[in-house]
């Protein structure tokens, strides 16, 4: 039994879904808070958007439960539904209606009524189509179309938003705008589950839920907690003023300042794991004075998510090979 | 050569793929090859060319020489009609087969004998409501034969009793023949006087009998007996005419049952289905939301249709507006009922069209638009009944030519058969819109 929270809008534990003997999603937990962004990452065909189906109730879980504002998706009232929005992975309006008509369709099968024309204006601008409205759907390119599918989403001001990979196909530029209307919306309170195959918008998420192969989840956690996770711990880049000995090397490498790995980088550099990056620079400032030696530079390294997720799924791939272990690994 | 052969390689590419993907639908291949065979084999198996027993009722005054000869003829009457009694009430004739009680009315000539002596045909009037020209024809070929047979009885037993009239002048020629003998003889030997008087009279008796057989008009004597035929419908359309209802629902049907299968198979096809499934939208609206602009834009072409039939094609439409929307109303209902089911069981676009063309064949062949209904037998007649267009076609045609709908039973069967469709088409789509 799952303990339903207000402050959680989607909650599930052990959800499975098969298909015949193929299993697509395996044993799934995770938690979204209200009014936070959650990502959900994972390579093509890991499951994701059989994980949206279910948080929708357009499959039905084999095994596992489910709930979303509260409620088994199976037992979704039009109450439940007006308040939740979708975007597909693929562009579902209809061709041969102009982009107007099919926000306004999308607009009538939420039942709104007058009102819907400022609406519609608003969410227009927002995705840069007002001057593209009188157009056919089929005469736009397929960013445009991701657009149109993204206002008739947010048209009717849904709590919780489940966005299938909402910015491909959407230029750099108006895909950051996006994401920052997604935290404006996170702060008016609305919970948005938001699937995207470009690893590097994880950070835009506040928790990020990582599938690997097979449908399992790799990790959920924060965009920092990822790369703690990725990498064993925070990562520092150390630049002295002097070719660092091997002495001093494995000194540094025993010390209680590194968790982890300590690699050169060029001549006189280092990137060291910590534990954590903010108390352990004063300490490797020490620890160099201490040595006499000179720090040129320090600074944290974040390292890019797509590093990140490519370690998360190489590693786990790993164990799974050796181990068959499947869950919250690299924990 | 090396072009040549890229040529081929490419050629064969696409070769390739498009038997790949027949290959791969082995539904569509069914359909395809199946079901229009199935149609054509039920279709030959069905079809009679035998033409339904009519039932007759005889008008016939209660003093007419013939009333006595009716049952007896009427137990020789053969498979075409089917005796439904005699009646004196013209009138009372009439109006049964307004009513369809009846589907033909036989008026027997008064007095029929003296008028065929009087040198004058007799005429049976063959009384029919068809407005199907060729069935109208049929009529006229069916009294034709049938008077026909009454002629030939007719002169039958005008030749049996010619017969018995001539062995009776065989004696008085042969009286005359001895009455000439005695008088030669008498002209030698007696009087003369008295045997010529007699011989006298005999002549007269021959020659009178040679007038009467004179007088008689040889056409009379050949053909006694005529028939006309008559209409109790307002009007008798054209070959032409009395197909375009027909065509006018085929068409209705087939507009809607393509536009309904292909709507939900489409909207899952293109993953607006998945959409729905996920908004507050229900089935029942769906459905509903689809019904009314289907409805509307086939209530339109029909206008256009039947208002380019009449001032087109001058076909006469003598029923009112409302009574027209009213069939073609429950035609295109049932038949998006046809068309939304259909939508609801192809897995893909291909198939509904395949099924939307077999439905318009099956239409064509079992609807009574290209053999009158009659010409299918039981159980394959079934088939016909099932479909919406079979009841489009008779009221339509009624409307149009009748000027009232009169198989009001017809209309509450569309309404009927649409609701039940609608029915089945909202559980189906309610299922495909649950959670699986």
């Amino acid at each position: 039994m799952v303990a339903i929270d207000n402050d959680v809008s989607v909650v599930t534990s052990g959800l499975t879904k098969r298909f015949g003997d193929e299993v697509a999603v395996d044993s799934v937990s995770f938690e979204v808070p209200r009014g936070s962004i959650f990502g959900y990452i994972g390579p093509s065909g890991s499951g994701k958007t059989t994980t949206i189906r279910m948080l929708l109730g357009i499959y039905e879980p084999s095994e596992g439960s489910v709930h979303v504002l509260g409620e088994n998706p199976r037992d979704f009232d039009r109450r439940t539904r007006e308040k939740i929005g979708y975007m597909p992975q693929h562009f579902v309006f209809y061709p041969d209606l102009s982009v107007g008509a099919n926000l306004s369709f999308a607009a009538s099968i939420y039942g709104m009524g007058a009102h819907r024309g400022r609406r519609m204006n608003e969410l227009l601008d927002l995705v840069e189509l007002s001057e593209h409205r009188g157009k056919l759907a089929r005469d736009i390119s397929g960013g445009m179309q991701r657009r149109l599918s993204l206002a008739a989403t947010l048209l009717h001001q849904p709590e919780v938003v489940f966005l299938d990979e909402p910015t491909a196909g959407i230029d750099p530029v108006l895909r950051r705008k996006l994401w920052d209307r997604f935290h404006e919306l996170a702060d008016e309170g609305r919970t948005l589950f938001v699937t995207t195959q470009y690893v590097g918008e994880t950070v835009y998420c506040d928790r990020v839920g990582v599938m690997g192969g097979n449908g399992r989840l790799i990790a959920v956690d924060t965009p920092g907690g990822l790369r703690r996770r990725a990498l064993g711990g925070e990562a520092v880049d150390m630049e002295l003023a002097t070719y660092l000995d091997a002495r001093h090397l494995e000194e540094l490498r025993a010390s209680d300042i590194v968790v982890g790995n300590v690699t050169r980088h060029g001549d006189r550099g280092l990137r060291l794991i910590v534990r954590e990056a903010g108390r352990a620079m004063p300490a490797l400032m020490d620890w160099a004075s201490e040595r006499g030696l000179t720090v040129d530079s320090m600074e944290e390294y974040e390292p890019p998510f797509d590093d990140v997720f490519v370690h998360l799924v190489s590693d786990t791939k790993e164990l799974w090979d050796t181990s068959g272990f499947n869950r919250e690994v690299g924990r | 050569m090396n072009r040549l052969l890229s040529f081929a390689i490419r050629a064969t590419a696409l070769s390739g793929k498009e038997t790949a993907e027949i290959v791969r639908q082995p539904r569509l291949i069914l359909t395809l090859v199946l079901g229009p065979f199935l149609i054509l084999l039920l279709f030959g198996v069905s079809f009679t060319e035998e033409a339904a027993p009519r039932r007759a009722l005889i008008v016939v005054g209660q003093d007419n020489p013939m009333r006595s000869e009716i049952p007896g003829f009427a137990a020789d009457i053969g498979s075409q009609l089917i005796y439904a009694g005699m009646t004196d009430d013209e009138a009372m004739a009439r109006r049964r087969l307004k009513e369809g009680a009846v589907d033909l009315v036989v008026v027997v000539p008064d007095r029929p004998y003296e008028t065929v002596r009087s040198n004058q045909h007799g005429t049976f009037t063959i009384i029919h409501n068809d407005i199907n020209p060729v069935q109208a024809d049929f009529v006229r070929r069916m009294g034709n034969s049938y008077v026909g047979d009454v002629n030939r009885r007719v002169q039958e037993t005008i030749a049996q009793e010619e017969q018995a009239q001539a062995a009776a002048l065989r004696g008085d020629v042969t009286d005359a023949r001895d009455l000439a003998g005695a008088v030669s003889q008498g002209l030698q030997t007696g009087p003369v006087a008295e045997r010529a008087r007699e011989l006298s009279q005999k002549m007269d008796v021959l020659g009178r009998r040679m007038d009467d057989l004179q007088q008689v008009d040889p056409e009379i004597m050949v053909e006694p007996f005529l028939t006309e035929t008559e209409s109790i419908a307002e009007v008798s359309p054209s070959l032409a005419d009395y197909f375009a209802p027909a065509v006018l629902a085929l068409l209705l049907q087939h507009l809607a049952v393509t536009f309904a299968g292909l709507s939900i198979v489409r909207d899952r096809q293109q993953g607006t289905m998945e959409l729905f499934r996920v908004s507050p939208l229900s089935a029942i609206e769906t459905l509903l939301g689809k019904y009314l602009a289907y409805l509307a834009v086939g209530g339109l072409v029909a206008a256009a249709l039947a208002a380019g039939a009449t001032y087109g094609l001058g076909v006469p439409i003598l029923g009112e507006p409302r009574q027209y929307a009213l069939v073609v109303g429950g035609l295109l209902f049932a038949s998006l009922g046809v068309g939304f089911v259909i939508s609801l069981i192809s897995q893909n676009e291909n198939q509904a069209v395949q099924y939307s063309m077999l439905v318009l064949l099956t239409g064509v062949f079992f609807s009574g638009f290209l053999v009158i209904l009659t010409a299918i037998t039981e159980p394959i007649r079934y088939i016909s009944w099932a479909m919406p267009v079979t009841y489009g076609i008779q009221l339509l045609r009624n409307v149009t030519f009748r000027g009232q709908i009169i198989q009001w039973e017809f209309v509450a069967v569309l309404y009927g058969l649409g609701a039940a469709l609608m029915f089945a088409a909202w559980l189906l789509l309610r299922r495909q819109m649950a959670a699986r």
